[in-house]
Formats: structure tokens, sequence, C-alpha cells
């Protein structure tokens, strides 16, 4: 399974998907292109632990695990 | 004890009264005169609470006290939530680091070496080799998160795109 965590006041909301399930790539693309619009969150798509992440502006069913976070700002 | 102040000067508001006061007197004998127009102070006896209000009183406290540990659960549940899946991407030595300091170490794109504490505000230390701070930065995801959650975004943000970190953060 492959799965997609939305940082948020919760600690995380998680969406999963089967890559060879075309509805559950579909509703997770879905999810991940709303919170990238207008640049509201940057996408991370990560490894098995301790990988260096990877910036993705496109949704990759593919990928194990993409963490989305929302805008940095300065303090 | 219930204290109810009344205004009564109605031509000039307190702070005129007080400030341009020429007539000599203090500022404490005009309020405990009551004499100067300022304040008539009346105090109220205390008053016995009838068993019914004071059993209010007890249920009132006790929701409160109730609804005040029901958050605190809540704040714990969600800061585990967000340390869990920070722990999920950190390598076995990133792990070890966080327990022991509290802080995460991060090696940006170019090398640069970052400590990143758990604190809200002005938590990104740049570290010399001999492990000195030489720089201090202050960045956070627009929206509130929990604290794992805080370093999750910092940590993935100064290992795939540096410059845009450096260029955002404000340096103190």
């Amino acid at each position: 399974m492959n799965t997609m965590h939305v940082l948020d006041l919760t600690g995380d909301t998680k969406i999963i998907w089967d890559r060879r399930n075309s509805e559950e790539v579909g509703a997770a693309r879905v999810t991940f292109n709303r919170l990238r619009k207008n640049n509201r969150y940057l996408a991370y798509k990560v490894g098995p632990s301790g990988d260096k992440g990877e910036v993705i502006t496109e949704f990759d069913p593919d990928a194990e695990k993409i963490i989305l976070a929302p805008t940095m700002v300065g303090g | 004890m219930m204290v109810t102040l009344t205004a009564t000067n109605s031509t000039t508001g307190v702070w005129e009264s007080w400030a341009g006061d020429t007539s000599g007197t203090s500022a404490w004998t005009v309020w405990s005169s009551g004499t100067g127009g300022i304040a008539n102070i009346a105090y109220l006896q205390p008053r016995e609470l009838s068993a019914e209000e004071r059993e209010q009183m007890r249920l009132e406290n006790e929701r409160r006290r109730q609804e005040e540990a029901r958050r605190a659960e809540d704040r714990k549940r969600v800061d585990a939530r967000a340390d869990d899946l920070l722990l999920s991407v950190l390598t076995p030595a990133e792990r070890e680091t966080m327990d022991r300091m509290a802080a995460l170490i991060v090696m940006s794109q170019t090398g640069r070496i970052f400590r990143l504490r758990r604190s809200r505000s002005r938590n990104v230390d740049e570290m010399d080799a001999d492990g000195n701070v030489i720089a201090r930065f202050c960045i956070h995801p627009q929206d509130h998160v929990p604290h794992g959650d805080h370093l999750l975004a910092q940590k993935l943000m100064l290992e795939t795109d540096e410059a845009e970190f450096l260029r955002i953060a404000n340096r103190g």
C-alpha cells in the first residue's frame, strides 16, 4: 500500500491507495491536486526510513510515501 | 469582595482629571476621600451561597476540569501521532540523536549542518564543525501543526530546497 500524509492539526491525515486500484489512485490524485493548488502545500516523496526526500509537483501513484507540508513562512 | 467603580466626572475624562489636577492633592487623597469626583467606591458584603449554588459551582468546576483533562489528552495524542510520522522518516542515528538531544541534526543539500530544536520559534541553529551556533533562523509552516510535523517540514525543506528555506527564513 502507498500512503500520503497531510500534516495538520491532528498530527497528520493519512490517505492510502493501492497503485493497482485506479479508483483509489484517482481519489488520492484529486486530494493531492486540491492541496497543491495555489501552492498551499509542499509535496515530498520519501523512501524507506532515512532516505532523503524529493520535492514533487505532480502526484506519483508509485510513491511509497508522500508527505504534504503546509507552505513555510518566516517567523 | 466586590468593588463597584462609578465615574462621576462628566465634563473631563479620568485621565484629564488626574493629569490636570492643580489642586495640590495627590491622586490617592482624591481616591480615598471620595470627594474628588473621580470615583465612588462601594464595598459589598460577601453573601453566603445557598447549597444549590454551591453544588452548581462544584459541578461547573468539575466540568471545566474534565474539559481541560480531555484537551490535554487530545494534545498528547496529536503530538504522539506527529512524532511517529517524524520518526518513520529518520535513520536510526537521527532517531538516537532525537532521543538524546531532543533535537534533529540535518545536513543540507550543500553540506551545511543545522540543528532543529523542539521549539516554536527561532528553533533552527546553523552549526560549525565544532558544534558552535553560527546563525539562528525562524521559519515554520503557515498552518499550526504539532512539534513533530513542524520539525519534519523544516527537515524536508532543508534537504530538498535549502536556497528557498534560507530565502524565506528570518535570520536572527
